[in-house]
């Protein structure tokens, strides 16, 4: 299989799709994908995380080396920063 | 890559439900209470247990708020209130006495938490001896990753023991009287 289809979210949950996509595309094509989608902060590190098994993909990892299969649900987390 | 964005559901509860374990309370005084913004409804448990996280340190500490919304219908753009059930700390952080960063590691820790009506409706941090308002870094990140209407701030200073809420993406500042501190299952004297 070339192509998954698997769910981003956002980490609060107020921002969901579905997305299709080649198993050789990388953690930092998603996060680049859902930032530019969702106008996220381009100022902020992110983390791209597998909700269910909880495990963090890296971002110059393929989907496929990252174990990711059709209908996972990957969540892109924010770094939070207070002063 | 195919991008299709989804409705996200976001739950709302009946005021009913959500008092279902509290000690028996006016619930229309409740409701008229909501104005201009939500009440906040703060059990007495979380705001021990965010005290205990954040005092005796002269550094910024922080974590997630987890709660569910109280609405008049099933939308979230009438909003009664917002019930604070659980606070999640940020145990990998770096921190001095004006700043902090949080890991990405909070979300995940919040992720066992969350169900259909329980969802990350914010954040707190500390503000050790500096007084309890929100800076320009708070409100950005505010603005960023808690701007619904339901997205709570609070912050903190335990060493003159202040505390001020802060509610959507332009961060107002939420009246003392609109926050309701109370016990599950017990009634105050």
């Amino acid at each position: 299989m070339s192509e998954i289809s698997i769910t981003i979210q956002t980490a609060d949950r107020s921002k969901k799709a579905e997305v299709s996509l080649g198993v050789n595309s990388t953690g930092e094509d998603v996060l680049q994908a859902a930032i530019s989608n969702w106008s996220l902060p381009t100022d902020t590190d992110y983390s791209l995380v597998n909700v269910v098994s909880g495990k963090t993909i890296k971002s110059n990892s393929s989907l496929r080396a990252s174990f990711i299969r059709d209908g996972d649900v990957l969540e892109v987390q924010p770094v939070l920063v207070a002063g | 890559m195919k991008w299709t964005s989804i409705k996200s559901k976001i739950a709302t509860i009946t005021l009913e439900k959500a008092a279902i374990n509290w000690c028996p309370i006016d619930l229309d005084s409740l409701e008229s209470g909501a104005q201009n913004y939500p009440l906040i409804l703060y059990p007495d448990a979380i705001r021990k247990k965010i005290m205990k996280h954040v005092q005796g340190q002269n550094v910024e500490l922080g974590g997630l708020l987890v709660g569910s919304i109280v609405g008049y219908g099933d939308s979230v753009e009438e909003i009664i209130a917002i019930v604070v059930r659980d606070a999640i700390p940020s145990l990998d952080y770096e921190s001095t006495a004006v700043s902090l960063t949080m890991s990405p590691k909070v979300w995940q820790s919040a992720n066992s938490r969350l169900s259909a009506e329980m969802l990350v409706i914010g954040w707190y941090h500390s503000h050790p001896n500096l007084g309890a308002f929100f800076s320009c870094v708070d409100k950005k990140t505010q603005k960023d990753f808690f701007s619904k209407n339901y997205n709570l701030g609070l912050v903190i200073d335990p060493v003159r023991e202040e505390e001020k809420w802060y509610i959507g993406a332009e961060a107002h500042e939420i009246a003392e009287s609109q926050v309701r501190v109370f016990g599950f299952g017990l009634c105050p004297d």
